[in-house]
């Protein structure tokens, strides 16, 4: 009896103390919203950063001016960055031109950039830093196309087109989260849609359903929607150096109402797919980022998939 | 033991059911008996509610109709009568087996055919890519569009609509000019193999750029 009894006792305990491990415990409780004011850096993906060209250039007008998607964590074991986090964009946000495409593909180190509007200065606003780039074959190597018979040239192919670069190490995610820009605003104006719900996207998906409609948030156009219509294996594009290469495993995006998806500058924005109500989730999940576009507005995505894969990382949860 | 051994395999088999259902979430399949059919799929993605009908034997080119809510999909070549019949037949069926609550008499409903089959399409894409050139310039064993169009810049597959997309840079978008490049194409393309009633066109004025300098260029 005295044993059924001390069991009982035992078991209450347990159960009494077991809710506040979970839920108290480990950090894992987003910070207290705050008031987010202009100078809070850096805020939520769907907002511009400035990606230096060079690690050891840093003028202002050798910049790529960009969007960036999420915040990612790094999964890759041998790195000395290993779990550490930092955001993700369009790895041709580091391009320039006056170096080979070897040392521009694979150049890191690079400073990352999001200032304020009327923050002159600048430098003191380096968020991050390049950290990895998205692997690369030059023309010629395996299965990259070469020259043609007329001299034209495929310069190099990738899977995806990103890179990750690393939060400065006096900045957390936690300090991000301050700054919180949910991503369901209808424009990217630097405000909080629901200070009590700024958890908003939930995660990831590997690649978006064909037919889905999705929508992406970027620097230059902000929330633009659009259907997935194709799955692409290759697609040529051009980059900022005027070179020609192909992406792997692209997807296109028809914008709706017959605007431009997307412009110059929203490179690396976050294409956001809607949780149907059925998955009883109210929340939004990446799958991929703008990579590049046509003049009629089609736009064209890497799926996160790729990209994960590519460079070895994770995604952080919304804040 | 055994009672111990029980439990552990209930326990996993009720995990592997949990994960199942966390992946049918995305795309929910429903297999129902129905006679002249082979399986009924449904799936519940953002636009709505969709089903799809495999007829069991069928000659070509149909092979695979859907139906699909508004507001997207093209319509299946169907009379009304045709479409009625149809849904009228299926529809307690679906209901039966799935008791769906969307699936009711007075959803709207599109008919969609996508003629062939995934795994066609991925064999045609293939060649697609294989046989074409996807730079500016001349390669006599590769297919090219001719004026005023110069070069295949992607190719895509829609694997719901069940089409290939080539994407295409020309000079000058008017139907006119792009009238003959089509059918060059298409009876190009039937020499490879591929219907011409797989294939769409998205034609545009330059290629797709990251560069803001060109004009519509992202960076």
């Amino acid at each position: 009896m005295r044993r059924v009894a001390w069991f009982l006792v035992g078991f209450f305990v347990l159960a009494a103390t077991f809710p506040s491990q979970c839920n108290g415990g480990g950090g894992s409780n987003p910070p207290e919203p705050v008031e987010l004011t202009q100078e809070v850096r850096p805020v939520q993906g769907g907002t511009q950063v400035d990606v230096a060209y060079s690690a050891d250039i840093d003028t202002a007008r050798n910049r790529g001016r960009c969007t960036y998607a999420v915040f990612v964590r790094d999964t890759d074991v041998y790195s000395a960055t290993y779990d550490e986090s930092g955001i993700l964009t369009a790895g041709h946000c580091a391009l320039r031109g006056d170096s080979s495409v070897s040392q521009n593909l694979s150049s890191t180190g690079q400073d990352v950039w999001q200032s304020f509007e009327g923050d002159t200065a600048q430098t003191d606003r380096i968020v991050a830093r390049v950290t990895r780039r998205t692997p690369y074959e030059l023309w010629g190597e395996n299965e990259c196309p070469a020259f043609d018979d007329q001299g034209n040239s495929i310069e190099y192919c990738l899977r995806a087109d990103a890179l990750f670069a690393k939060l400065e190490p006096d900045l957390t995610l936690a300090d991000a989260g301050l700054a919180n820009v949910a991503l369901s605003v209808d424009d990217v104006e630097l405000t909080i849609e629901n200070p009590d719900d700024y958890d908003r996207y939930v995660g990831a998906q590997s690649a978006p359903f064909a037919n889905s409609r999705v929508y992406k948030i970027g620097r230059t156009t902000g929330k633009t929607r659009g259907v997935v219509v194709d799955r692409i294996p290759e697609l040529t594009i051009r980059d900022t150096t005027g070179n020609l290469y192909i992406d792997y495993d692209m997807y296109a995006v028809q914008p709706e109402d017959h605007i431009k998806m997307a412009a110059g500058g929203d490179s690396g924005a976050p294409v956001l797919y809607q949780n149907p109500e059925s998955m009883g989730q109210d929340g939004y999940a990446l799958v991929g980022i703008v990579v590049a576009a046509t003049r009629e507005g089609v736009m064209f995505m890497d799926p996160w998939g790729e990209i994960r894969d590519e460079l070895n990382i994770t995604i952080t949860n919304g804040y | 033991m055994k009672a111990l051994w029980t439990l552990v395999l209930l326990l996993a088999l009720s995990g592997l059911a949990l994960a199942r259902g966390l992946d049918d979430a995305f795309l929910r399949i429903a297999k129902v008996d129905l006679p002249g059919f082979a399986a009924v799929y449904m799936d519940d993605d953002q636009q709505g509610f969709v089903v799809a009908v495999v007829p069991e034997k069928v000659k070509r080119p149909v092979n695979l109709i859907r139906f699909y809510n508004e507001p997207f999909g093209a319509e299946l070549p169907l009379s009304q009568e045709e479409k009625r019949t149809l849904w009228n037949t299926i529809l307690p069926r679906l209901q039966g087996a799935t008791g769906h609550p969307l699936l009711t008499p007075d959803a709207r409903v599109r008919f969609v055919v996508a003629r062939y089959s995934y795994k066609q399409l991925r064999e045609w894409v293939k060649r697609i890519g294989e046989h074409t050139l996807f730079m500016p310039g001349s390669d006599p064993r590769k297919i090219k569009p001719i004026a005023p169009c110069d070069f295949i810049y992607g190719y895509g597959y829609n694997d719901k609509h069940n089409t290939i997309t080539l994407y295409i840079r020309c000079s000058d978008l008017t139907p006119s000019a792009l009238r003959p490049v089509r059918e060059d194409l298409l009876a190009k393309l039937e020499w490879l193999g591929v219907p011409q009633d797989a294939i769409r066109f998205r034609f545009s004025t330059d290629i797709p750029a990251n560069n803001p300098d060109n004009g519509g260029g992202i960076r």
